[in-house]
C-alpha cells in the first residue's frame, strides 16, 4: 500500500516537473529572438558576413572583396559623381596629358609615416608597374612629384575621365616601405599598416579576417571597435547568422533562396539597391577550339533565352540581361538577342552536322565546358538552363564547379563561364571598365581576347573628347563585341542585396557601397 | 579452489596477460589499416576509365590529345607496376602526402590542412555527447525497465534514429540558439562552438548504444549474481551500478564503435548546416568537381578513425573485462 503511494507520488511529481518545462520552454518562445534583443543595445563589433574574403590584399593583385581597409584618391558617390578623398580638391588638368594631384595635409598611414607627394608616387609606381588593372586604366602613365603634397600624372594622350580612374582600387594608396619583406600569400599584408583608412587589418585567415580602428585615421577615431569578417557561403547560413544576432550584415543576399527563408523570420531584413550594381557575364574563351571560331559563338550567344535566364531560373531577383551595359545606361545597346533558328543556321553553315542530338564536325562533337564557381550556388541554377537551351541546338554542355580562386585566376582550361561581376566598374563608368574585360591587357580579360581593332576602339573610349563622341563608341563597342565578334553577353542584371539586422535597417546598398564606402568614415547604428 | 581462467591463468599474471592483448588488439588495427588503405587505393586506382582522361576531364579538358594523355600518364606514374603505384601512394600518405588536387594542382595535404583540426574537434564533441547521452539513457531506461521512462527513452531513441542530423541541426540553431540565444549559428570550428553542432552529430546516432547499454544492464539485473547480492541487501542502483555495469561496457563500446562510423559520416551534413570551416564542405565540393585525389585522402582519413575508434572501443573493454582480474 506504502510502495503504490510512494509510486503514485512520484508519478506526479514527474508530471509536475514536465509540465513545469514545458512552461519555461513556451516563455522563451515570445517569438522574438534572445540575440536579436542583445544585438539592438550595441555591440562594439560589427559582424559581416561575407561570401568571399579579399583573395588579395595587395591592390596590384586586385582586391575582389574590399572592407575599407584601403582608400584611394577619389571615389564615385551614390549620384555617380567622383569626389576627392585623399586629394583636397579633384585632380586638375594643366595640359592634355598631365594633371595635377593636390593631396590632404596631415593625412598618416596606420604606420605613422605621413602619406605626402614621394610616398604616393611610390605607390602609384608600383602600381603602374604591377597592376593590370592600373595599367588599363591609364597605358604609360607614370606619376612624378610636383611638391610636397603635389604630383603630376603624365598620361599617354588625353584621359578624359582620370578623376573617376583614380577612384579604382587598382589605385587604393598604400606605405611601399610597410609592405617591404611582407610574405607572400593571400594574408601576407596583414598587419603591416600599410593603408590609410579608419580600419586596419589586424588578423586575416582563409575563413576571416579582423579589423581594428586606426586611432589616428585623419577623419576623426573610428566609432566601431572591431569589425569582424566570417566567410559565410551558404544563403541560408547567412539568414541564421543574422537571426541569432551572430551577423549585423550579410552581403550579396540578392537570391531567390534567401528571399524564400526571411519570410516570416524576425528582425532579418533585405535591403536591395536601389540600380542594378551586379551582372552575371557569360565568358567565352576565344583561344580554344571550337570558340575560337566566331560562328561557333556567335549560335552560342544567339541559342541563350535571355529573357527566361534572367526571370524564371532566377526566381526574378534581377533582369534579363540586354546587351553587356545595364538597360538604362547612357550608350547602353540592347543587342542580346534569343533566336535558336538562327543559331542552328549558323552552326550548319559551318559544317556542324546533327547526329545522335549533338553536332559533329569532322568526327568531332560540339562539346562544351561551363565553369561554375562554388561560392555563388545560385549560378548552377543558370549553368542547367544554359546547359538545356545548348543542348536544343545540338551543343553538348558539361558543367564543372571550382572554387573561385582557382577558376578564374588559374589555368584551367574552360570554353564558356558565368561570372558574377559589378555593372559599372569601381570608378562609376563602364569605359575603364570595358578594358578591364575586354582589352587584351585587361586583368579580367578571362577569355583571353586579343583584339587589336577592340584595344584601338577602347583606347578611343577612354580619350573621348565628348558625350557624343563617347556615345558612338560605345555603341560601336557594344555592337563589336557581341554581335560581330561574339565575345561575351550578360545573362543578368540584379540589384545587390545586404542582409541585415533591424538595427541597420536604414542600409541601402548603393554605388557608394560598392567600396562600403561608409565603413570608412564613422560608420555607427543608423536604426 | 581453482585457478580460474583469464589474467591469472597466464603466466606472469595480469600484467603480461593485458600486455599481450593490448598488442594483439594494435596488430590488428594495423593490419586493418593496411587491408583498408589497399581496398580505398584499388577502388580508386580501377574506377572505370582512364585515370589520366580522368585527371585531364577534372580540369575541362574533354577530349585530350594524345601527348596530353601521355603526360598526364607520366604525372600520375601509371606507367610503373601496381604494387610499386600503391607503396608509393602509402610511404607518402605516411609522410602526410596525398598527391595534389585535379583542380587546384595543390598538394592535397595543404587543401585538407586547415580544415582538418575542426572537423576532429566536431567528431570529438559528436563522440563525447553520444556515450553520455547514450549511457545515460539506456542506464534510466535499464532501471525502470517496462515503465513510463522507459518507454518514453526507446521513443526519443527511436525519434533521433529516424531524424537526420541536418534535420537536427536546424532544429537546434532555431529553436536553442535564435530563439533562446544560446550558442551559434556559425561555427569558427573552435571547441565552444562545437557544442551544439556536436549535440546534433551525437542525437543522431545514439540510438543504438542505448538500446544495446539498456538491453545489456537488463540481462545484468536478472542475472544469478544480482539475485546474490539483492538477496544480501542490495538496492537496485547498487546492483546497477556495481554489477550490471562493468559487464555491459564492453557490448556499450562496441556499439559505441559501430556507431562512430555513422557519426564520422553524419559530420559533412551537420558542417554545411552550422557553416562549420571542416572538411565537409571540401568533400562535397570534390566529389562534384570529381577531385578523385582529395576524394581518396578524405576516405582515409575517415577509414582511419573507424578503425582507431574501434580500436579504442576493444582497449576499453579489456580494462573493463572481467577475465583481466581473473575472474571467470
Amino acid at each position: 500500500m506504502l510502495q503504490v503511494s510512494i509510486r503514485r507520488l512520484r508519478r506526479q511529481k514527474l508530471c509536475l516537473s514536465l509540465i513545469a518545462a514545458a512552461a519555461l520552454f513556451c516563455a522563451a518562445c515570445d517569438g522574438t529572438s534572445a540575440n536579436a534583443q542583445q544585438s539592438s543595445s550595441g555591440p562594439a563589433t560589427f559582424n559581416i558576413g561575407a561570401t568571399f574574403l579579399p583573395t588579395f590584399i595587395d591592390p596590384a593583385k586586385g582586391i575582389d572583396a574590399i572592407f575599407s581597409f584601403a582608400q584611394a584618391l577619389t571615389r564615385v558617390n551614390a549620384q555617380g559623381q567622383v569626389v576627392p578623398v585623399l586629394l583636397v580638391k579633384l585632380p586638375q588638368q594643366q595640359a592634355t596629358s598631365k594633371w595635377l594631384l593636390t593631396l590632404r595635409p596631415r593625412i598618416t598611414f596606420q604606420d605613422g609615416r605621413a602619406l605626402n607627394a614621394k610616398t604616393l608616387v611610390a605607390a602609384m609606381t608600383r602600381e603602374m608597374r604591377l597592376s593590370p588593372a592600373a595599367q588599363a586604366d591609364l597605358p604609360g602613365a607614370f606619376f612624378t612629384v610636383a611638391g610636397p603634397l603635389s604630383v603630376t600624372v603624365h598620361t599617354r594622350g588625353l584621359v578624359r575621365l582620370l578623376p573617376y580612374d583614380l577612384a579604382d582600387p587598382a589605385f587604393d594608396v598604400y606605405d611601399v616601405s610597410a609592405i617591404a619583406g611582407a610574405p607572400n600569400g593571400d594574408c601576407g599584408w596583414a598587419g603591416r599598416k600599410a593603408f590609410t583608412a579608419a580600419y586596419e587589418i589586424a588578423t586575416c585567415t582563409a575563413n576571416s579576417m579582423t579589423l581594428v580602428p586606426y586611432a589616428k585615421y585623419w577623419q576623426g577615431g573610428p566609432k566601431l571597435k572591431k569589425i569582424q569578417i566570417t566567410l559565410v557561403s551558404d544563403p541560408l547560413a547567412k539568414v541564421d547568422g543574422i537571426e541569432a544576432g551572430q551577423l549585423d550584415m550579410a552581403d550579396s543576399a540578392n537570391e531567390a533562396a534567401i528571399k524564400d527563408a526571411i519570410r516570416g523570420r524576425s528582425n532579418v531584413q533585405l535591403k536591395l539597391s536601389p540600380v542594378p550594381l551586379s551582372l552575371t557575364r557569360v565568358y567565352l574563351n576565344v583561344t580554344r577550339p571550337p570558340m575560337n571560331d566566331v560562328m561557333v559563338r556567335r549560335a552560342v550567344l544567339q541559342a541563350l533565352d535571355y529573357q527566361a535566364l534572367g526571370t524564371a531560373f532566377t526566381s526574378n531577383v534581377g533582369q534579363p540581361g540586354r546587351g553587356i551595359l545595364p538597360t538604362g545606361y547612357p550608350g547602353a545597346v540592347a543587342n542580346q538577342k534569343y533566336d535558336p533558328a538562327a543559331a542552328s543556321k549558323l552552326l550548319t553553315a559551318d559544317g556542324w552536322r546533327m547526329a545522335n542530338g549533338t553536332r559533329t564536325k569532322g568526327g568531332k562533337q560540339l562539346a562544351l565546358t561551363l565553369l561554375i564557381y562554388n561560392e555563388r550556388p545560385a549560378l548552377k541554377q543558370l549553368a542547367v538552363a544554359m546547359q538545356s537551351e545548348l543542348s536544343a541546338v545540338g551543343i553538348k554542355v558539361s558543367i564543372q564547379a571550382q572554387p573561385f580562386s582557382y577558376s578564374m585566376y588559374n589555368t584551367t582550361p574552360w570554353d564558356l563561364t558565368l561570372y558574377n561581376d559589378y555593372s559599372v566598374g569601381p570608378d562609376g563608368v563602364p569605359d575603364s571598365y570595358l578594358s578591364t574585360y575586354l582589352g587584351s591587357t585587361g586583368s579580367e580579360n578571362f577569355g583571353h581576347i586579343h583584339d587589336p581593332a577592340l584595344d584601338r576602339m577602347l583606347a578611343q573610349l577612354v580619350a573621348a573628347p565628348d558625350q557624343a563622341t563617347r556615345n558612338r563608341l560605345l555603341t560601336q563597342i557594344q555592337n563589336y563585341v557581341v554581335l560581330t565578334k561574339a565575345y561575351q553577353s550578360v545573362v543578368l542584371y540584379q540589384k545587390d542585396g545586404a542582409l541585415v539586422t533591424s538595427s541597420w535597417g536604414c542600409y541601402v546598398p548603393d554605388p557608394d557601397a560598392y567600396q562600403y564606402a561608409e565603413w570608412n568614415w564613422n560608420i555607427s547604428r543608423c536604426g | 579452489m581453482t585457478a580460474g581462467t583469464g589474467a591469472l591463468a597466464w603466466p606472469g599474471g595480469r600484467a603480461r596477460w593485458l600486455a599481450a592483448k593490448v598488442t594483439g588488439r594494435l596488430g590488428q588495427a594495423l593490419l586493418t589499416m593496411l587491408g583498408a588503405s589497399i581496398l580505398v587505393w584499388l577502388l580508386f586506382a580501377f574506377a572505370p576509365g582512364d585515370p589520366a582522361q580522368r585527371a585531364l576531364a577534372a580540369r575541362g579538358i574533354l577530349a585530350p590529345t594524345p601527348g596530353e594523355l601521355a603526360s598526364e600518364r607520366h604525372t600520375l606514374g601509371l606507367g610503373h607496376p601496381v604494387v610499386y603505384r600503391y607503396f608509393s601512394w602509402l610511404v607518402g600518405a605516411l609522410h602526410g602526402s596525398f598527391g595534389r588536387s585535379y583542380i587546384t594542382q595543390l598538394p592535397v595535404a595543404t587543401e585538407l590542412g586547415s580544415r582538418l583540426a575542426p572537423t576532429l574537434r566536431l567528431a570529438a564533441m559528436g563522440l563525447l555527447f553520444m556515450i553520455v547521452l547514450a549511457g545515460l539513457s539506456g542506464m534510466l531506461a535499464a532501471f525502470a525497465a517496462n515503465r513510463a521512462p522507459d518507454l518514453a527513452i526507446r521513443v526519443v531513441t527511436v525519434i533521433c534514429a529516424a531524424t537526420p542530423s541536418f534535420i537536427t541541426g536546424l532544429f537546434i540553431i532555431q529553436f536553442v540558439v535564435i530563439r533562446l540565444g544560446i550558442g551559434q549559428a556559425l561555427g569558427n570550428g573552435g571547441w565552444a562552438d562545437a557544442i551544439l553542432p556536436g549535440v546534433a552529430l551525437g542525437l543522431a546516432s545514439l540510438a543504438v548504444p542505448a538500446r544495446v547499454f539498456r538491453q545489456s544492464l537488463i540481462d545484468g539485473l536478472e542475472s544469478y549474481y544480482a539475485l546474490v547480492a539483492h538477496s544480501r541487501g542490495a538496492s537496485k542502483l547498487r546492483i546497477l551500478l556495481r554489477h550490471a555495469a562493468p559487464n555491459a561496457i564492453t557490448p556499450f563500446t562496441h556499439a559505441i564503435a559501430v556507431a562512430a562510423a555513422s557519426l564520422i559520416g553524419g559530420t559533412v551534413i551537420v558542417e554545411a548546416v552550422f557553416n562549420w570551416p571542416g572538411l565537409g564542405s571540401y568533400l562535397i565540393q570534390s566529389v562534384q568537381a570529381r577531385d578523385l585525389p582529395v576524394v581518396q585522402a578524405i576516405t582515409l582519413l575517415a577509414t582511419a578513425s573507424y578503425i582507431l575508434a574501434s580500436l579504442a572501443a576493444d582497449l576499453i573493454s579489456l580494462a573493463f573485462d572481467p577475465h583481466a582480474r581473473g575472474r571467470s
